[in-house]
């Protein structure tokens, strides 16, 4: 038996990639204007895992471009994945675990997740796998945002705990 | 002991072009996946150090086949990353006995280099499950043009009693990388993250 249950949740969103079908060279500006989604799926996720933002510990985010798109559109995912579990979870320091590619309707996904507040924290690396079966189509991208409310079940090889987090720098 | 090891397998992509774009040099990716056998499928076993010493030797053998793979030397590897895939009679928390305690410091010793975190992902799944591993920069985590991923797959991986550990390296970041953030040219290499 595990001693807590542990529960994982994604939270996917499948958009229109405005930059599908051609090359174009600034699309910096689309990460602002995803941020008000990031938030939204951030706030879903810690609903789903019940409510208290203070249960969560670990994360990660994933994206995956439909066809017509360039693997590049899946990086603007980024900064308002991660602005968005950070503003919900008030302030988490480690770097959001992350992973993406190209890939036709029922692609999976395997979302990277690591400790909340310290990379380090061995018992907190896993990864969580999603796909939708009808997405992304040619001219979409999926859109993926991952937490955890603890480590691995029956965690056993050593490293950091997270008990033992000093919270500095991310990392330990 | 030593991994009982019934296959490797190295992928190599080579993006040559993007969005109908020539990308020169060509953006290249190597990913090296050993298909061993799981010594403690099956049954519940509390210590796992024999596959923290496999991860150790797989360490070593799959950075040197990925790096090989690219035709370069290992301090010209630019990001990396590990996965583990466990057959279903094994445990999640098998993957991370392989990857977490001990297979970094070979992978950093054939690099040369490698202050940042290696990114790493890990399943449970069937014969021809899908595995991503994630990208980022070796000595800087934060070098937003090198956050990427690799899929690795093997039809007839991993059996019920096999783990599928893999390590990918590059020679470069994403093609057309255009998302700002900080990049190669900016790293300080104090603190693995910028």
């Amino acid at each position: 038996m595990a001693e807590k249950p542990l529960r994982r949740a994604a939270a996917i969103a499948v958009i229109r990639n405005p930059f599908a079908g051609s090359y174009v060279a600034n699309i910096e500006g689309f990460m602002e204007d995803l941020k008000p989604l990031g938030l939204e799926m951030a706030r879903q996720l810690v609903a789903a895992l019940g409510g208290d933002a203070k249960a969560v510990e670990g994360y990660g985010k994933g994206a995956v471009v439909g066809s017509a798109g360039e693997l590049e559109h899946g990086a603007l995912w980024h900064v308002p994945g991660g602005y968005g579990m950070r503003e919900v979870l008030g302030g988490a320091k480690a770097i959001v675990a992350s992973t993406k590619k190209v890939g036709g309707p029922g692609t999976r996904l395997d979302v990277p997740i690591t400790h909340i507040n310290a990379s380090y924290v061995r018992s907190h690396f896993d990864s969580m796998e999603v796909g939708v079966n009808d997405a992304p189509r040619a001219d979409e991208l999926l859109l993926a945002l991952v937490m955890t409310t603890g480590a691995r079940v029956h965690a056993r090889v050593g490293g950091l705990k997270a008990s033992e987090i000093k919270g500095e720098d991310g990392l330990c | 002991m030593k991994a009982k090891i019934r296959k490797i397998a190295t992928f190599v992509e080579e993006t040559q072009r993007e969005m109908d774009r020539e990308i020169s040099p060509p953006a290249r990716r190597a990913a090296a996946v050993a298909v061993i056998e799981n010594p403690y499928a099956g049954k519940y076993v509390e210590d796992l150090s024999e596959l923290m010493a496999i991860g150790e030797e797989l360490g070593e053998l799959l950075t040197a086949r990925a790096v090989a793979a690219l035709g370069i030397e290992g301090p010209a590897a630019e990001s990396y990353g590990k996965a583990a895939a466990v057959g279903e009679n094994g445990e999640l928390e098998h993957a991370a006995a392989i990857l977490h305690p001990k297979l970094g410091t070979p992978v950093r010793r054939v690099l040369g280099t490698g202050a940042a975190l290696i990114p790493s992902s890990k399943k449970r799944g069937g014969m021809g499950v899908v595995l991503d591993i994630p990208l980022g920069h070796k000595d800087a985590a934060f070098v937003r043009s090198h956050f990427d991923g690799m899929e690795v797959r093997i039809n007839d991986a991993p059996r019920a009693n096999e783990i599928m550990v893999a390590i990918a390296v590059t020679d470069s970041g994403r093609p057309l990388a255009r998302v700002g953030g900080l990049t190669k040219d900016q790293i300080k290499g104090e603190d693995g993250l910028r």
